[in-house]
């Protein structure tokens, strides 16, 4: 496949199946169907084609495409990946797919316009992952942002209005502060190197003023923080997915939040190595409200959407606490850890759907002994808690033991705290499991049905194997992984402390 | 002295078409107009056929210029004029009389507009501007059997000759510490010149004058109310073409005629731009009628515009003209689709578009891209104008402008949020079809895809726009 534009497949994809879908009509559910399937199906197989065609030995930024956009102003459309980018983008082409065939099960009204905005979405967070130029960056960014809005607020549940207004404008109030700082970074790269223009490695090759990099830190740090969510803006995030219909809470909290993550590393450090050691510091404290602030809130929900919500911005916080550590295998874990979260949330969020979709409750009251009527469903579930509380086997357990042996040299108060949010998570997620699946059955649930089809069961069993996959053989990611993070260790590690 | 007046071809046809259409206006029955509505357009066109290749230079001894400048914001009028004018047709039913005049005073507007464009001289630029300003006070009170529409016209009417006494007061301050009115002789006297009294007096006075056409604060009064009363082809001209009438001229003055003392108007245009900008964006929020929230919206559009004019350079202008570009296409597509709704439903209410996208997707869809483009998000082209304008501002160091001005498309990105959720989120109340006919459908197809084109392929008409910009300085 030499020559053959990979990562603008991956991108053009959900794209051109938008565009087919306009013309189609409603009532050609199948069709509408099999169209996103085959799409997302093309994306994965390209995603996981990337993953075992990336030169290892070589690294460094492979697949890349470059084409003017608007020349006067040094923007090109320059698309690339390196392992980390591969990871992330492996990690969405998995969740669309699944999600796909979620929504298929779940989504019963207006379905074409469902797959169309979900699509959209979808080709934005692909395109966030692959760029390499700055202003692209954003526009990619905001193309998954804005079809949020109807997803959430057509689609979505209880308080969807508000929850989806609330997380549209938050998410653009910080993806603005990021293109301020972006800006700023054009305008004073361009007059330090003559030449002007948004592409990420070229200006990732100059070494800026120390005090520049320091100020110009913070509004990417706080723009991308955002959407992580750092907390203290973290207050759309459990709201939206508790909104959100099944599939889009499993991009939102799988994909999304990893975007802001992928950008305060590979903008905000990759770029400004000075104002990361100065900032970094600092992220690894709020971390800690993270994991604690967001663990001990989960423990306290009874609506297993606001549980799942609530943990994932405390996942976040381990992190954003390896991305602190500035070191190999700290920066390494954190990766790892955002491509295990994103599959074990999405699985968590597609199995609460499949419950919600029949019994329109969520609350853990409502239900007990699910297991005897559910029983894959609960064994699902089941592994997702272990996932979640970092059992060994899967895929989070690999990758929390990372960020722990990365942050303890430097962090070791932070480390130990955060080594207690694990229990934090295990209590929750075995209650939750306990309550809901465990204990007398009802009988205001015989009717529950088990997910006995294909489709039903498709997603969940992809999700687990993958986290199985990569909780037995983590290699097969942290290899391709590693050769993304040494480089842009090693940038940051050149210049002296302090 | 030179007179060169084939440069003035468009401008002559342009005032040909509506001087035809009045004549036969004589010989025609009560009843339909959609014939002078035709017969203007192909007026238009040829207007736009004139000016394909049109040569530059200056006639009727200096006191016109043509440049590439001018030719382009002759284009964007045109195009206007080709949309208003369709505009008109799909209206025509609520006019009750004098239809045919309707037509005609557009076209008479336009030709004003496109004099403007080709000012040089403070003399000039008065008697274009009120050419255009009688009659849009005309226009604004045209269907006098709604209140509404009278206390519209009125306010027009009044705020106008306000304003242009502060014009008329501030040129004549300026014309007393230059001696001149040409704006390249200005400027000349100028280049020496330290800012006295006289000077920023006159300054003062000039540009609070030009705000009325822009909308922008301190004379934004006006807007809200004439926007809501005003025949809504009326308030889709004063939106797209008066704002842009206003900029040309503005650049004009100021990049021509003042730019040797920039510094005493910099800080005045700044401090307009970010209250224009506040204010208008935080005004729009809690508007329930559609035309309303577009002009508060409009107020803090015209604020975007006064920051790349505070920037005062070539990107800055290119920015200007950009923003107008893809403002043009915007705002009168969704227009288009406020009238098709009004014929149909008969309301402008935002509460009453409740389930559009189900009744009709295509309107609902120019809504969507429409607004989202002036709210400024990507991949339509008003976020890249907005962009340019926000890089031009950062270039020059204007950084308070600048968050200013990304908070608040954050807000703008609220209130237009507001309508898509009253289009696409909420049940409607009867769910028949509202049917477009096929040509709006064709031309509402064109103005989205415009729209896109200019935010996802940017690159070619932003390169020949900035090219342009740069005659200014």
């Amino acid at each position: 496949m030499e020559g053959f534009p990979v990562i603008s497949a991956i991108i053009a994809a959900p794209l051109a199946a938008v565009i087919i879908l306009l013309f189609l009509k409603d009532e050609m559910l199948w069709l509408v169907r099999a169209i996103s399937v085959a799409t997302t199906s093309f994306c994965l197989a390209l995603s996981l084609y990337m993953l075992w065609a990336y030169d290892k030995g070589k690294g460094g930024y492979q697949f890349v495409e470059r084409i003017e956009w608007v020349k006067s102003l040094g923007i090109s459309y320059h698309v690339g990946v390196d392992g980390i980018s591969i990871a992330m983008i492996v990690l969405t082409a998995f969740v669309i797919f699944t999600g796909v065939f979620v929504s298929w099960v779940g989504v019963k009204q207006r379905v074409r316009e469902h797959y169309i905005f979900l699509l959209l979405l979808v080709a934005g967070v692909f395109g966030v992952f692959a760029s390499l130029d700055l202003l692209f960056f954003y526009l990619f960014y905001e193309l998954a942002v804005i079809p949020m809005y109807p997803l959430i607020g057509i689609w979505g549940s209880a308080n969807r209005e508000y929850a989806t207004m609330k997380l549209t404008l938050y998410l653009s109030f910080g993806a603005v502060f990021a293109l301020l700082g972006i800006l700023s970074l054009y305008f004073v790269a361009g007059a330090q190197s003559g030449v002007y223009t948004f592409d990420m490695l070229a200006i990732s090759k100059l070494t800026l003023e120390k005090g520049y990099q320091i100020k110009v830190f913070l509004p990417l740090l706080f723009g991308f923080g955002v959407l992580v969510p750092l907390a203290p803006f973290h207050s759309w995030s459990p709201i939206g997915h508790a909104a959100a219909p099944s599939a889009v809470s499993m991009l939102h909290a799988g994909v999304l939040m990893k975007l802001g993550a992928y950008g305060i590393l590979r903008i905000a450090m990759g770029m400004l190595p000075e104002g990361a050691q100065f900032w970094m510091p600092y992220v690894a404290v709020l971390c800690l409200i993270n994991i604690f602030y967001g663990g001990l809130v989960a423990m306290s929900r009874k609506d297993m959407k606001f549980m799942i919500g609530y943990s994932s911005s405390s996942h976040m916080g381990y992190v954003l606490l390896g991305l602190a550590t500035l070191n190999y295998i700290g920066v390494n874990g954190a990766v790892l850890l955002m491509f295990a979260h994103g599959i074990m949330t999405a699985l968590a969020f597609s199995l609460i759907g499949f419950v919600y979709d029949q019994s329109h409750t969520r609350m853990m009251y409502d239900f007990s002994g699910l297991a005897k009527k559910l029983p894959f469903v609960a064994i699902a579930f089941a592994i997702m808690g272990f996932a979640s509380s970092g059992l060994p086997g899967l895929a989070n357990f690999v990758a929390e033991l990372m960020v722990f042996i990365g942050a303890f040299k430097d962090y070791p108060f932070q480390t130990v705290i955060a080594v207690f949010g694990i229990i934090v998570t295990a209590t929750y997620m075995l209650r939750c499991l306990r309550d809901v699946f465990f204990r007398e059955p009802q009988d205001r649930w015989d009717d529950l049905r088990d997910a006995t089809t294909f489709v039903e069961r498709l997603p969940f069993v992809v999700l687990i194997v993958v986290l199985f996959v990569v909780g037995f053989y983590p290699a097969i990611l942290v290899d391709i992984i590693n050769t993304g993070v040494v480089p842009l260790v090693d940038k940051i590690n050149a210049v002296p402390h302090g | 002295m030179q007179m060169n007046l084939q440069l003035m071809t468009p401008e002559f046809v342009m005032l040909g078409t509506a001087f035809l259409l009045l004549i036969l206006e004589l010989f025609m029955f009560r009843g339909s107009r959609k014939v002078t509505g035709v017969i203007g357009i192909i007026g238009t066109c040829i207007a736009g056929y004139t000016l394909i290749g049109a040569g530059t230079g200056k006639a009727v001894g200096g006191l016109f210029i043509q440049d590439t400048v001018s030719i382009f914001f002759k284009w964007l009028f045109l195009v206007i004029t080709v949309l208003i004018l369709y505009l008109v047709m799909m209206y025509e039913e609520k006019i009750r009389n004098w239809r045919g005049e309707f037509y005609v005073l557009i076209i008479f507007a336009i030709t004003g507009m496109m004099f403007l464009s080709s000012i040089t001289d403070f003399v000039g630029f008065y008697v274009s501007l009120e050419f255009v300003a009688v009659c849009l006070y005309v226009l604004a009170a045209f269907t006098n059997d709604n209140p509404l529409t009278v206390e519209a016209g009125l306010k027009y009417l009044v705020t106008g000759a306000l304003a242009s006494g502060f014009l008329v007061y501030g040129i004549s301050f300026i014309y007393g510490a230059s001696g001149a009115t040409g704006f390249v002789e200005v400027a000349q006297s100028l280049k020496t010149a330290d800012g006295n009294g006289f000077l920023i007096v006159g300054i003062t006075l000039l540009v609070i004058g030009l705000t009325f056409k822009i909308s922008s604060i301190p004379f934004h009064v006006w807007a809200p109310d004439v926007y809501q009363g005003a025949p809504t082809p009326v308030t889709a001209l004063l939106a797209a073409s008066s704002k842009a009438a206003g900029f040309i001229v503005i650049m004009r003055i100021l990049f021509t005629g003042l730019i040797h003392i920039k510094a005493e108007w910099i800080m005045l245009v700044s401090l307009i731009s970010g209250a224009s900008l506040i204010f208008g964006n935080l005004a729009a929020m809690p508007q329930k009628d559609i035309k309303r929230l577009i002009a508060y919206a409009g107020i803090g559009s015209a604020g975007y515009l006064l920051m790349a004019v505070a920037a005062a350079s070539a990107l800055g202008a290119g920015a200007i003209m950009f923003y107008l570009l893809t403002y043009v296409f915007a705002i009168l597509g969704s227009f288009i689709a406020i009238v098709a709704f009004n014929n149909s439903e008969g309301s402008d209410l935002v509460e009453s578009y409740a389930g559009l996208s189900r009744r009709s997707p295509l309107l609902a869809a120019t809504l969507f891209i429409g607004l989202l483009s002036i709210a400024g998000i990507p991949p339509l082209g008003g976020f890249i104008a907005k962009f340019y304008i926000i890089a031009a501002a950062v270039k020059e160091g204007l950084w308070a402008l600048a968050v200013i001005g990304v908070v608040m498309a954050v807000v703008a990105m609220y209130y237009f949020l507001l309508v898509v959720k009253s289009m696409y989120l909420r049940p409607p109340k009867n769910t028949d079809p509202i049917r477009v006919d096929l040509t709006t459908r064709a031309l509402l197809y064109f103005i989205n895809a415009v729209t896109i084109f200019l935010g996802v392929y940017p690159g070619p008409v932003t390169d020949w726009v900035m090219d342009i910009a740069r005659v200014l300085f």
